[in-house]
């Protein structure tokens, strides 16, 4: 398994050229509807989820939750975000943020959308 | 000392050792008090984790269900759309949006019982906002349209703990 502070900066990365395909930028502003179905939120609960299943290469065993802390500080300093951000967001609170996007796209199905 | 002598003495010392039980009893029984106390603080602890866990569980249930009902809306339509099925084919459609959209509702009643309990003082209130903060706004967003039809307009809505909740942490004066 590669160290911390690399999966760190490969995950920074991505988040950060998902921001790049979004158009997120210094100068635009940005609502919770920009955020909702964009590429930045998809790729950040992509690694939210890759996070939760890494392991130890020599035990095997899921990261402790300190660990999982560490590499999500790690992001978070690579991309200048403020720390409380990640600590009240992003690991605590659970979600139906997957679900509700499945319940609008069926609505859209049975109103005939594609 | 006379006799009247020695039964004073002897009432005293009675007086002096009732004393004493009465104290020994009232210090056993203030003790005991508080280890009940303690215990009942211990059950209540426990009973709002187990009420806590009950609703997170009735959450999921509900929530497997609408998943179970959108998989096969989508299987049964497999990329057609509605104007391109056959008679017999859109009444099972419509059955299967009936279906659809009694699993939203029964989704949306165990939030509305998780906020009930959460209203009524009968689960932790950090935890419990710390848990369902992102699930709640995401319920009471109108531009969520699977949710929208029971959930708007708040005034008329049947889901009132939840937009209660949802105002109680979204909304300040």
């Amino acid at each position: 398994m590669a160290s911390f502070n690399e999966l760190a900066k490969e995950y920074a990365q991505r988040i950060k050229q998902a921001i790049k395909r979004d158009g997120f930028s210094h100068g635009r502003k940005i609502t919770g509807s920009n955020v909702q179905g964009s590429e930045t939120l998809r790729e950040a609960k992509a690694i939210k989820r890759d996070i939760d299943n890494l392991v130890y290469t020599s035990s095997n065993q899921p990261l402790t939750p300190q660990d999982r802390k560490r590499i999500i500080e790690q992001i978070d300093r690579e991309l200048g975000l403020p720390k409380r951000i990640i600590e009240e967001g992003f690991v605590t609170n659970a979600s139906n943020d997957d679900f509700s996007d499945l319940a609008d796209e069926i609505e859209n199905i049975l109103k005939g959308g594609s | 000392m006379d006799a009247s002598d020695w039964i004073s003495l002897g009432s005293a010392i009675v007086a002096l050792l009732s004393m004493v039980v009465s104290i020994v009893f009232s210090i056993k029984s203030s003790n005991a008090s508080k280890r009940s106390n303690l215990n009942a603080i211990e059950a209540n602890r426990i009973a709002i984790g187990q009420g806590e866990t009950a609703l997170r569980e009735q959450i999921l249930n509900t929530r497997s269900r609408s998943e179970e009902a959108a998989l096969r809306i989508s299987d049964f339509l497999a990329g057609r759309k509605r104007e391109n099925l056959a008679e017999h084919e859109l009444s099972h459609l419509d059955h299967l949006e009936n279906n659809w959209r009694s699993c939203i509702e029964g989704f949306l009643n165990a939030y509305e019982d998780a906020c009930g309990k959460y209203l009524d003082s009968k689960t932790d209130k950090d935890r419990f906002r710390k848990a369902y903060i992102n699930e709640i706004k995401n319920i009471c967003d109108p531009k969520r349209e699977s949710y929208a039809r029971l959930m708007h307009p708040d005034s008329t809505s049947n889901y009132q703990a939840v937009w209660k909740v949802y105002r109680e942490w979204h909304q300040y004066e």
